[in-house]
């Protein structure tokens, strides 16, 4: 019975899409531009998210040492950063290091500018250890929780570069947010409205599929798949769209915006994929069944 | 088959359509419901469908209680009535096997008898031999018959035909009729509204009058003379 009454659906739904194809086709197009558009949001913010924990995994806190505390001492407080649950990684920096860095940094090209300082260290103060933590948002927390370990002097993180990474996170989901749910809306309007029009094309019948005692979700049910049918190849096709496109969008954008994309992390179109097809294709299911069932309230009291 | 217990029907307050009408309709009984426009058959027949809910007033259609029967149920009691409109009412996009096998679809009955029933329904009303032919194609008379043969095709044990021979000529209009006795022949209680005194007067049935919602007459061998 519940098989008979799906196949039919599916049958008399389908037919539906055929005979109001101009409909059909417009709340496909527009269910398509909405996922779409979700894909390339979600493309977007993991590709932002890649990119910003690339950043964070960059923007590390320097932890520096009274002057002349143990190695002992410093080994216990490497231990300790590290049992922080925020911390990603600990890195030792030695003074000596520290002091290559800086002059590979600072005095690059002018190397004779150096000489002053043969055999002389003036960071010989500055080991430290570098410490990179897990979310961007958590630096100054961690910064003032690693001020407190006994034997620490100074702990310095680049605030700006933190902020900045954070900002850029969670306004580029704001903004997708909010397109998606307007996009959404405009869907699940127009697979409402498209059905309606198969629901005022077969009133008649309808009418007569009552009186002769049609069961209500028999009567329902080509209606319901007819929103089904559009959610799923309205989702099916961005799908589609973007797992071939997305190569050919990322090597144009390497090679027209080079110093953009320098400092982005590009995510794998599987990685993409692996979020876009479920949601995608829930997100279809969920316009689909919306709007139809918004037109069956409205217009099939049964 | 049919009871009604002083049964109102008001659609504006202080105006009923139906008023206080109590009336028994026993099982494989043939009857005529004849009256003036704005009479009240057609609201009538509306409660009988239970496409509407009397004011006050009790409705008990083979044993199915209207007051008391979940709105889910109501299409269970539907397959046991069949209907028949004066305008036909047929699918005009679907042949005529098509339209009754409709009727035999939408209640989903099973597929294996469905061929052969709707070739005898069809064989009943004598359009064995127009199966393929679209209602368009079909004089009214025809397109009666088809409608006929859907209401038949799911054996319902209570015909309501809401002026069946409004749009015929005398000569289809009383084939139709006799096509209905047949119908009620074969133990289906029928229910037919109609203006045609002549028809009402040839067929010598109890015949039901309403004047304004109310029954005026009910006579076992009526006649038609309002």
């Amino acid at each position: 019975m519940i098989f008979r009454r799906f196949f039919y659906g599916l049958k008399e739904g389908a037919k539906s899409i055929f005979r109001n194809k101009v409909f059909s086709l417009a709340s496909i197009g527009t269910t398509i531009a909405c996922v779409f558009l979700i894909g390339v949001f979600l493309a977007v913010v993991l590709n932002v998210r890649a990119t910003v924990h690339k950043v964070e995994q960059s923007v590390g806190i320097s932890v520096f040492f009274d002057e002349g505390l143990s190695q002992e001492r410093k080994d216990q407080i490497g231990k300790e950063i590290k049992k922080n649950k925020d911390v990603d990684s600990v890195t030792y920096i030695s003074a000596e290091e520290a002091w290559e860095q800086y002059k590979e940094e600072v005095f690059k090209g002018n190397e004779d500018l150096l000489e002053g300082f043969e055999g002389d260290n003036p960071l010989s103060e500055s080991d430290s250890y570098e410490v990179t933590l897990n979310e961007v948002a958590d630096h100054e927390e961690v910064a003032e929780t690693l001020k407190k370990i006994e034997g620490v002097r100074k702990v310095q993180y680049s605030e700006i570069a933190a902020e900045g990474a954070a900002k850029l996170n969670s306004l580029g989901t704001y903004v997708a947010a909010a397109l998606i749910l307007i996009l959404f809306g405009v869907s699940i309007f127009l697979v409402s409205n498209t059905v309606s029009i198969g629901v005022t094309v077969r009133k008649d019948e309808i009418a007569i599929m009552k009186l002769i005692g049609a069961a209500n979700g028999f009567i329902k049910a080509p209606f319901y798949m007819e929103g089904v049918i559009i959610g799923i190849a309205g989702s099916a096709i961005p799908i589609l769209i973007i797992y071939f496109g997305y190569h050919h969008i990322i090597s144009w954008m390497a090679e027209k915006f080079y110093v953009v994309t320098s400092f982005m992390e590009f995510v794998s179109v599987r990685e993409i994929m692996m979020y876009l097809i479920p949601a995608s294709l829930i997100v279809g299911l969920v316009i689909g069944l919306l709007g139809s069932s918004i037109t069956i309230r409205k217009y099939l009291k049964v | 088959m049919i009871i009604l217990d002083n049964v109102t029907k008001e659609y504006k307050q202080g105006h009923p359509a139906l008023d206080r009408v109590s009336l028994h309709v026993h099982k494989g009984e043939f009857v005529f419901v004849v009256g003036k426009s704005g009479s009240g058959k057609t609201t009538l027949m509306r409660l009988l469908l239970k496409e509407i809910e009397p004011t006050s007033g009790r409705i008990i259609v083979n044993g199915y209680d209207y007051a008391k029967i979940k709105s889910r149920k109501i299409p269970y009691l539907r397959r046991q009535i069949g209907f028949v409109f004066q305008d036909f009412r047929l699918l005009q996009d679907r042949n005529i096997y098509d339209n009754v096998a409709f009727a035999q679809k939408v209640v989903e009955a099973p597929n294996r008898h469905m061929k052969r029933q709707v070739l005898n329904v069809l064989d009943l009303v004598g359009l064995a031999d127009r199966l393929k032919a679209f209602p368009g194609e079909l004089s009214g008379g025809e397109q009666q018959r088809v409608a006929i043969a859907r209401a038949m095709v799911n054996h319902p044990l209570l015909l309501l035909a809401d002026e069946p021979t409004g749009n015929l000529d005398p000569v289809t209009a009383r084939e139709i009729m006799d096509l209905l006795d047949q119908v009620q022949k074969r133990g289906t209680t029928v229910v037919t509204v109609t203006h045609n005194k002549d028809l009402v007067n040839a067929m010598g049935r109890r015949v039901i009058s309403l004047e304004d919602g109310r029954i005026e007459q009910d006579e076992a061998r009526g006649s038609y003379d309002i």
